[in-house]
């Protein structure tokens, strides 16, 4: 009998060690199919951000990520893509007005795949889509925060900083804002809006030390979210729009480890990923999928 | 089935402008916060969803009392992040429907031990109820200057105020912030008050 038909086949070791270990993925990334890749990211996305749906949304979507996952050529199926804007306008029919950026833009983004799915070059539409998606959606961002007098005060990121738990890592650790300090401003607004207060008003106590960040802030989040809008919407011709990967992925590592908004981070990374080409920037998937990981491994570091 | 080309490429683009614009109708009109509905302004303005205020108030003949903890009928969220008139109502008449226990100023001191943790740490924070606690006389200036708590679930199960309970109030606040001033204060954008079955 013949031993090694009775021997399992296990692969060989890579030769040179750690640097193969890290190269083969590498490798692996650098010849991927980037719109399955990207496809899968946006499916994973989509059921992980689920909250407190009600069942038929969620049989609904649960149904059609798993499948798909599992089923790879569903990925390419516009039906896969319709079918889940359907659901996703159902979820949010009663509560359209209370939902978050990232949802919405979830469902441009599936019926962008989806109409693209049904055009005769699909993967060229799906890129376009991308790109038009994130150029318009940074657009606005960037709009809204330039006629804003709270943003553009500079006073705006020190509020957060004492306000928003999702900035800890960089109020408490970072700043070195006083812990207790912070949690006594978190409570009075949580107080006050609960009560109210005859004197109406919450003093906010600007540190020295955090005022300099709060201005940095603000200047640098306007000028990264207008550079994405212009990379993304000017016509390839522009010396900006072939620097697009870089910038995207500039002000994902710059924006998503002070603030971990997981699921808008990882929309767009996935929305990046599809829309890359390897022509202008190669190693654009790896690092795509390196901030995918990244931007969840922050998240739920407990800083 | 080929779609033309513009449909292809154009469609979710001009679904995502008319969401804006849409939200931006809704932030006019119907006081919106900015953060939520697909407009993509979130960190340009103080006026988070999670920092505006939902308030209730049972009114009677001695005044308005503060309602503790209330059941609007509806989630707390949807209520303050837009602030529909017609919205706002129905939550008042929700409350109005109620049955409440009203307490005044003169009994804080004795329901205090069943207040909630939370609400004794915010009463904590007052310097009139500091005065309060050290001078039981001492009453003046104490807000809220009668709490109200729904019957079924009242901590405290002393005597309440006699007071006639004439309908209910609901208002949101939104906050906005003083660059100059560095100070944030709360502003109401939208208030409904509804009758209760007997005053009406």
């Amino acid at each position: 009998m013949d031993a090694s038909a009775q021997t399992p086949t296990v692969s060989p070791p890579p030769e040179g060690g750690l640097r193969a270990l890290v190269r083969r993925p590498v490798d692996a990334l650098l010849r991927a199919d980037l719109f399955e890749l990207g496809a899968a990211m946006t499916l994973l996305m989509i059921v992980l951000s689920l909250h407190e749906p009600s069942w038929p949304v969620k049989l609904g979507l649960v149904t059609l990520t798993a499948t798909a996952l599992v089923l790879r050529p569903l990925m390419r199926n516009p039906l896969l893509w319709l079918g889940l804007v359907g659901v996703l306008v159902l979820a949010y029919t009663q509560t359209w007005y209370q939902q978050n950026n990232h949802d919405y833009l979830k469902l441009y983004w599936c019926l962008g795949v989806g109409v693209s799915l049904l055009a005769a070059e699909p993967l060229r539409a799906v890129r376009v889509n991308a790109r038009i998606l994130i150029g318009l959606c940074f657009l606005f961002a960037t709009v809204w925060k330039a006629v804003s007098v709270d943003y553009m005060s500079g006073a705006f990121f020190n509020y957060f900083l004492l306000q928003d738990t999702r900035f800890e890592l960089f109020a408490d650790h970072l700043v070195g804002l006083d812990p207790s300090v912070l949690m006594q401003e978190r409570a009075g607004r949580v107080f006050y809006t609960a009560f109210g207060d005859p004197a109406g008003v919450l003093a906010v106590p600007f540190a020295a030390e955090a005022r300099w960040l709060g201005v940095a802030m603000t200047w640098w989040t306007l000028l990264i979210e207008g550079a994405v809008a212009l990379a993304f919407l000017l016509p390839a011709r522009f010396t900006l729009a072939k620097w697009r990967d870089a910038v995207l992925l500039v002000f994902i590592f710059s924006t998503y480890f002070i603030a971990p908004i997981l699921y808008f981070a990882w929309l767009i990374t996935a929305m990046g990923l599809i829309q890359c080409e390897r022509e202008t920037f190669r190693y654009a998937p790896v690092l795509y999928v390196a901030a995918f990981v990244l931007v969840l491994m922050r998240f739920y570091l407990p800083v | 089935m080929r779609l033309p080309q513009w449909l292809a490429y154009g469609l979710a683009p001009a679904v995502l402008v008319l969401g804006v614009a849409l939200q931006r109708y809704n932030v006019a009109v119907h006081d919106q916060t900015k953060w939520t509905g697909g407009g993509f302004a979130m960190f340009s303005t103080v006026d988070v969803p999670g920092a505006r205020a939902l308030r209730a108030y049972v009114v009677t003949d001695q005044g308005e009392a503060l309602a503790v903890e209330p059941d609007y009928g509806i989630e707390r969220r949807l209520v303050y992040t837009q602030p529909k008139q017609e919205r706002l109502h129905a939550v008042a008449q929700h409350l109005a429907a109620q049955t409440w226990r009203v307490y005044d100023a003169s009994t804080y001191l004795e329901v205090w031990p069943s207040l909630p943790d939370f609400l004794q740490r915010y009463f904590q924070r007052s310097d009139a109820w500091q005065a309060a606690w050290t001078d039981s006389a001492s009453t003046e200036g104490l807000y809220p200057g009668h709490l109200a708590f729904a019957a079924r679930r009242a901590p405290y199960n002393g005597r309440p105020a006699e007071v006639a309970i004439t309908g209910a109030r609901v208002e949101v606040w939104k906050p906005v912030f003083d660059p100059d001033a560095e100070e944030l204060s709360w502003q109401r954008i939208a208030e409904a008050t509804a009758q209760t079955a007997s005053a009406e």
